[in-house]
């Protein structure tokens, strides 16, 4: 093709106003299979739609194959960075429906993994919001200690992703001496590191830039969309389930809720104050692991002789759980086999990413990808 | 490399006089072998360096990572990856998009390398190493690190896809709001040289540590050579200014197309221009070929001082976040621009005598 | 383990009931949650009047195919941020033609959460602004979670092995291990 008929071709083709772009499914940032379909004029942005469903697998038609137990692999797979929440609230969901009650050793014991998963999952938020922002060294720190409670849980229960450990009726080993010794060891270690990581990333001048005043999220649109988790309790409204809806143990426990600000000097709700949420509610965990470690009593870890569960029919429970990324609730109707009639899985990031198209228009395309690595989303529970 | 022409001849006849070979060169094509041969070892030499370099970025963001960088080929430092790097790059298969404007595409990278590798002619590394001393040395340099810009918006055009468009276009306006600054941060050294050729600006600091134009006029002086710093990094698209290849966003921007020998053209040019940056901020503020005590001069003192302040830059590229288009920008017109004018300004009241 | 908040509904429904009247067909009790039964036709009244009443938070809107009965249950569950309670809204819908009013232009999030389920479990929501497939790819046939959904041999030239499978004649379950 020679330069003539091209640039004859270039005057047809070339429109100066919007750009559509694909931010597509393979992307070096966005958290997952995500699409997003990118109107822009220049580099402001006019609209972001977000395409999903690469990752689904349709694990609630799975579920109404399954018998109750066999499900729980399953729910460790949809949010696979914070797998023991979704354990916990499908669980949860069953022993409700079925009415089973847990001995309360294993209620402190799905605790600990609880919030020791969380403090990996805010990690790993913490880690890929610098590599989004162009700060590639927070994500190597932020791994040194996931790292570590990796480790911790795998001495628990053999696995360091997808653990399967919290089961229908309590969890599924009981701890060893080793294990609470190096527990403590974490539990002292860590709030040094936070410092450390609020020294090089949170108040970093660079990264405040970008995401203070950026993809500001009012109280009132984050509740009609349903957002909930630290992005909501990041624009100012402190609800978290734990402290509102308690459930296991967590009404025994003292720990702040953490909300947004204006001490950084910008809005509430914007970027920054979801990302300082996250960074406060570490600090949160570590509290929560102290007292359990103390209050833990001695007993049994499994209900005894539970066998396959079979509840009444057409019972039905909707349990909703504190998740690291916000409201997880399992709804679970039975039709009196041993198979469930219906697994409906509330996932917070579905609700949280829908958001996106409110909040980003009128900023650029770097902001973009700020706002979706703070929003925190995991494509495997937004697509189930 | 006039010396070299003058010293060629005398050269083959040694040479065949030792061996007994009768190579004859026609005295009108001496001035070319010569310029050959200056051309080839220059561009010898930066692709070394760039490659050196690599490796000393890698095995550093590894140690600010807490991790140990390359540490398999070639024995316990990993030495040989850049050299692995550098042939796995050589043999990768040959992509042109289909649609990819074929000519632009084939030519884009060279003008990035050619922008770097015409700044080398001016570059002398001691009193007696260079290849031309140019009178215009400095605005040589500067004017030829500008052809940089014509590779860059080519290869974004001409990869036909708009995420290499949009990396193209942010290329260009950082580049060019960066020119300003870089210019007018050397025109204090240049009213205190009087002189525009490299050479007799380093002579102009010769005599110990507080000859260096830093420490001689360390306010005005040292605030140019932190702007002409900060708008080298930027001219380079070197982090935090690395918004056009911003791996985040943008899948590598303006050369997402390329890959293989085309790809590891902009990827030496980048390195290369990060030596060439260093040395000229050397040479410029910081003495030169000139050691710290009076009398102390030579190439390894230029070396060590290229060497930290390529260090430097390492360590910030791996230690900030990156600033965003705009702000960027806005850095370079509203804030560097005002306060270079101000030293300009400020040191030709002080050079005035 | 049962919500705390499960009977925080109680007030309201006795309030609903007494506004809607027959309309309101039962309202029970599960461990969770409040559930108010209600006729098709007042699906979106309902909901107006329990946000009106402070229930801002649409936490989810799902279905549940009954296909013995020629059924299917489309359930809400609401929340309210600021007097924290919980209620649960239910319909029965017939199966073969499932259809509600849309609960989008009360709460953006219903947007969403009433794709997928038009998506997965085919039931239409009149009145939303964009009612096509979330989750499955735009060109998909039927709807996954109904419990008659027999998925395609091939898509695309992608074969599907899990038709392999006869799902429909298994060995039964035994009751304990």
């Amino acid at each position: 093709m020679n330069i003539a008929s091209s640039a004859a071709r270039i005057e047809q083709d070339v429109k100066t106003d919007e750009l559509v772009i694909n931010m597509g499914p393979q992307h070096p940032s966005t958290h997952g299979v995500l699409r997003v379909i990118l109107k822009v004029d220049g580099e402001i942005c006019l609209d972001a739609q977000p395409d999903i469903g690469y990752l689904h697998r349709c694990a609630e038609k799975i579920a109404e194959n399954l018998i109750y137990g066999m499900f729980v692999p399953y729910t460790d797979r949809m949010d696979y960075v914070s797998g023991m929440g979704c354990n916990l609230g499908y669980c949860m969901a069953v022993e409700t429906v079925a009415g089973i009650q847990i001995p309360p050793r294993a209620e402190y014991l799905r605790v600990i993994v609880t919030e020791l998963n969380r403090i990996a999952s805010h990690l790993l938020a913490f880690g890929t919001y610098g590599l989004d922002t162009g700060a590639i060294t927070p994500f190597l720190y932020g791994f040194r200690e996931r790292e570590l409670v990796l480790d911790l849980l795998e001495m628990l229960c053999g696995a360091r992703l997808t653990y399967s450990y919290i089961r229908i009726g309590g969890v599924d080993g009981d701890v060893t001496p080793d294990f609470m010794s190096k527990l403590k060891e974490f539990i002292d270690l860590f709030p040094k590191k936070i410092r450390e990581y609020n020294k090089l990333l949170t108040f970093n001048h660079i990264f405040m830039k970008r995401t203070t005043g950026v993809g500001v999220l009012p109280p009132d649109v984050a509740i009609a969309y349903g957002v909930t988790g630290p992005s909501l309790r990041g624009s100012g409204v402190k609800r978290d389930v734990r402290r509102d809806d308690p459930y296991s143990i967590y009404d025994k426990l003292e720990f702040d809720v953490p909300v947004g600000t204006t001490q950084h000097g910008g809005p509430i709700g914007d970027c920054w104050n979801r990302y300082h949420v996250r960074m406060r509610e570490l600090e949160e965990c570590v509290k929560i692991l102290q007292q359990c470690v103390q209050m833990m009593p001695p007993g049994p870890i499994m209900v005894e002789k539970l066998g396959r569960v079979k509840p009444a029919a057409k019972a039905e429970a909707y349990t909703r759980m504190e998740n690291a990324r916000g409201e997880l609730a399992f709804y679970v109707v039975s039709d009196g086999t041993m198979t469930p009639a219906r697994v409906k899985v509330r996932a917070p990031s579905f609700s949280n990413i829908s958001v996106l198209p409110e909040i980003v228009r009128g900023q650029m395309i770097a902001d973009v990808v700020a706002i979706i690595g703070s929003l925190d989303i995991v494509l495997g529970e937004i697509d189930r | 490399m006039n010396e070299l022409a003058l010293n060629l001849p005398v050269w083959i006849d040694q040479v065949n006089a030792h061996t007994g070979l009768r190579i004859s060169v026609p005295a009108h094509l001496i001035p070319i072998l010569a310029m050959f041969l200056c051309a080839s070892i220059v561009a010898a030499a930066m692709g070394l360096s760039a490659a050196v370099l690599v490796w000393a970025e890698r095995k550093l963001a590894g140690h600010f990572q807490c991790r140990l960088g390359p540490v398999y080929v070639g024995g316990k430092f990993g030495w040989l990856q850049s050299i692995a790097d550098g042939i796995k790059l050589f043999l990768k298969e040959d992509l042109i998009p289909s649609d990819a404007d074929r000519p632009l595409f084939r030519i884009a990278p060279y003008p990035v390398v050619l922008g770097v590798l015409l700044a080398f002619i001016a570059f002398p590394i001691s009193e007696k190493l260079m290849v031309a001393d140019l009178n215009v040395g400095i605005f040589f340099i500067l004017a030829v690190l500008t052809v940089e810009v014509f590779g860059v918006i080519l290869a974004g055009w001409a990869s036909n896809n708009k995420w290499a468009l949009i990396g193209a276009m942010r290329a260009v306006a950082q580049m060019v709001s960066y020119e300003i600054p870089m210019g007018l941060a050397i025109l204090p050294v240049i009213m205190e040289a009087q002189s525009l050729s490299l050479k007799s600006i380093v002579n102009a600091q010769s005599g110990g540590i507080l000859q260096w134009y830093v420490f001689q006029s360390p306010v005005f002086i040292g605030i140019s050579f932190l702007i002409f710093f900060i708008a080298a990094l930027a001219s380079l698209k070197r982090a935090p200014f690395d918004l056009p290849e911003a791996e985040s966003e943008l899948t590598a921007g303006f050369h997402t197309e390329y890959s293989g020998m085309r790809f590891s053209f902009f990827f030496m040019a980048e390195y290369a221009g990060m030596i060439l940056v260093s040395g000229l901020a050397a040479l410029l503020y910081l003495g030169g070929w000139h050691g710290i005590f009076q009398g102390q001069a030579g190439p390894e003192w230029f070396l060590l001082k290229t060497s930290f302040l390529v260090f430097v830059m390492i360590w910030i590229r791996w230690t900030l976040p990156r600033l965003r288009i705009d702000q960027v920008v806005y850095l370079g017109w509203k804030v560097l621009t005002p306060f270079v004018l101000v030293c300009v300004v400020g040191q030709s009241f002080l050079a005035y005598k | 383990m049962p919500s705390t908040l499960a009977a925080t509904g109680q007030s309201i429904a006795g309030r609903a009931k007494s506004q809607f009247g027959e309309k309101i067909l039962a309202v029970e009790q599960s461990p969770s949650d409040v559930v108010l039964k209600v006729d098709p036709t007042v699906w979106r009244a309902v909901h107006q009047f329990l946000k009106d009443d402070g229930f801002d938070l649409l936490h989810s809107v799902s279905a549940v195919d009954w296909i013995k009965d020629g059924r299917c249950w489309v359930v809400t569950h609401l929340f309210d941020t600021k007097h924290l309670m919980r209620i649960s809204v239910k319909t029965e819908v017939p199966r073969d033609a499932a259809r509600v009013d849309s609960l989008a232009p009360l709460w953006s999030a219903a947007n969403w959460h009433e794709r997928e389920c038009f998506d997965l479990s085919g039931v239409t929501f009149d009145g939303h602004p964009d009612l096509r497939r979330i989750l499955c790819p735009d060109d998909w046939v039927g709807h996954a979670l109904r419990k008659d959904y027999k998925a395609p041999d091939h898509y695309h030239g992608i074969v599907n092995n899990v038709n392999l499978i006869d799902l429909d004649n298994r060995q039964p379950l035994p009751d304990t291990v």
